[in-house]
């Protein structure tokens, strides 16, 4: 009898799964859309929904093409939620089509070509944004730019996003650390900018209460495929995110340091990983 | 969907559930990988089955099934390194002790050899031999 043939461990609670992470997700979310909505008009809800329904049809066509399962991980609900943070993220401005190449980008090259979801390096909704960004700067560039960072109340756009993140953390769905860390970061990054006489315009304090950095906080450093896998591997990688999105709102050419700190985050997590591992204290090894 | 196995999205809930302080997701990727070593490395052998790591996995990996066939194929693994150490020994062993015989024959057969042709010899055995003739001449 081959060990595996003893039978499944004792199951008596029923386990959490994917599609109920997500799905808590999506909820949490629900409050920035909503306030965006009201704020930006009823644009931004038709946006959200082409993202959300062209997210999903390219989600279960790369499964098809893939030879995978389409309805297991298509319900699993990760494609709409990348779909609504790219979207939450971007200008009113911003025609259909290059929405449409973000989604395509993002699920595209960001996740499936990695091999889906758990094994994409980058986190999908951070590289649609900063390929527009980069590609189409001009759609970012206006002076009333943008889509959370730069709305007429920000304030309310991050109060929205916190909202829907503390919700996340009451239902244990994230911690609470990795947010905090990443706002602190941000913070103490500010701080330290415009006391070195660096003040970037709009960096501090509204960088606090811009949209993208509480999103981004409570949102994209919380994701645990792109994020780190260790409690102390987390808290390095938010801070690292936070202190990245000042520095590069202060210097780069971009109109927003977020996506690019991230994916510099992401790629780090690999070594990162390597680095915090828990210590054990008792270690067998093969002789 | 019971039974259906999604991707590991490293949400760490298993490394929070695990008694022994393991990290299962990596000791996931690496018996993926085949790569025993680091598994063991990683404390597979210190997994107790408890099977924790399953009832928390929100993507509902069977990590308890793999880590005992995990442990199974790391502990053949030993014992066909102990069969074989044990192999070696005997192999070494027998080397040495044809190698004893050998140099005690070749020593011996030396002596007998320096004896044959040693003068001495001959003329001890031409004395005893007159000796037991002797003996034949005077007894009847």
């Amino acid at each position: 009898m081959s060990p595996s043939a003893r039978g499944p461990a004792a199951t008596a609670v029923p386990t959490p799964t994917v599609a109920r992470v997500m799905g808590l997700v999506t909820l949490a979310l629900l409050p920035g859309v909503l306030v965006q909505v009201w704020i930006m008009g009823v644009g931004r809800a038709w946006q959200v929904l082409l993202a959300v329904a062209l997210g999903l049809g390219v989600e279960a066509l790369m499964l098809r093409l893939r030879g995978r399962a389409v309805w297991p991980f298509l319900s699993d609900l990760s494609a709409p939620v990348t779909a609504i943070l790219l979207t939450l993220l971007l200008p009113l401005a911003t025609p259909w089509w290059m929405l449409s190449v973000a989604v395509l980008v993002a699920l595209v090259l960001g996740k499936h070509l990695y091999g889906g979801l758990g094994e994409n390096l980058f986190n999908p909704a951070m590289v649609g944004y900063a390929t527009l960004l980069v590609v189409f700067p001009a759609n970012f560039s206006s002076s009333v730019f943008s889509g959370a960072a730069f709305t007429d109340r920000p304030a309310f756009t991050a109060a929205s996003f916190a909202l829907g993140g503390l919700f996340l953390i009451v239902k244990k769905i994230i911690p609470w650390q990795t947010p905090l860390a990443m706002l602190g970061a941000a913070v103490i990054a500010a701080l330290a900018l415009n006391a070195a006489g660096l003040p970037a315009p709009g960096l501090f304090p509204q960088s606090l209460f811009s949209g993208s950095l509480a999103l981004a906080a409570f949102f994209i450093v919380t994701d645990p495929v792109t994020g780190c896998i260790s409690p102390r591997g987390r808290l390095y990688f938010a801070a690292g995110a936070g202190l990245l999105t000042v520095t590069l709102g202060r210097w780069s050419n971009m109109s927003d340091g977020l996506p690019f700190a991230i994916l510099l985050m992401n790629a780090a997590v690999p070594w990162l990983d390597r680095t915090t591992r828990p210590s054990r204290s008792k270690r067998v090894q093969v002789q | 969907m019971t039974g259906f196995e999604l991707p590991c999205i490293r949400c760490g809930d298993c490394a929070t559930a695990c008694p022994e302080r393991l990290q299962p997701q990596q000791l996931l990727w690496d018996l993926r990988a085949d790569k025993l070593k680091q598994a063991s490395r990683h404390g597979l052998l210190d997994c107790s089955e408890c099977g924790r790591c399953d009832l928390v996995c929100p993507s509902r990996i069977g990590l308890l099934s793999r880590f005992r066939d995990g442990k199974a194929a790391i502990e053949a693994g030993n014992l066909n390194l102990q069969q074989a150490a044990a192999a070696r020994e005997r192999f070494e062993r027998r080397g040495e002790r044809l190698q004893r015989d050998s140099s005690e024959r070749g020593q011996r057969e030396a002596a007998l050899a320096q004896q044959a042709a040693s003068t001495d010899a001959v003329a001890a055995a031409i004395e005893r031999a007159r000796a037991r003739r002797k003996q034949s001449r005077d007894q009847p």
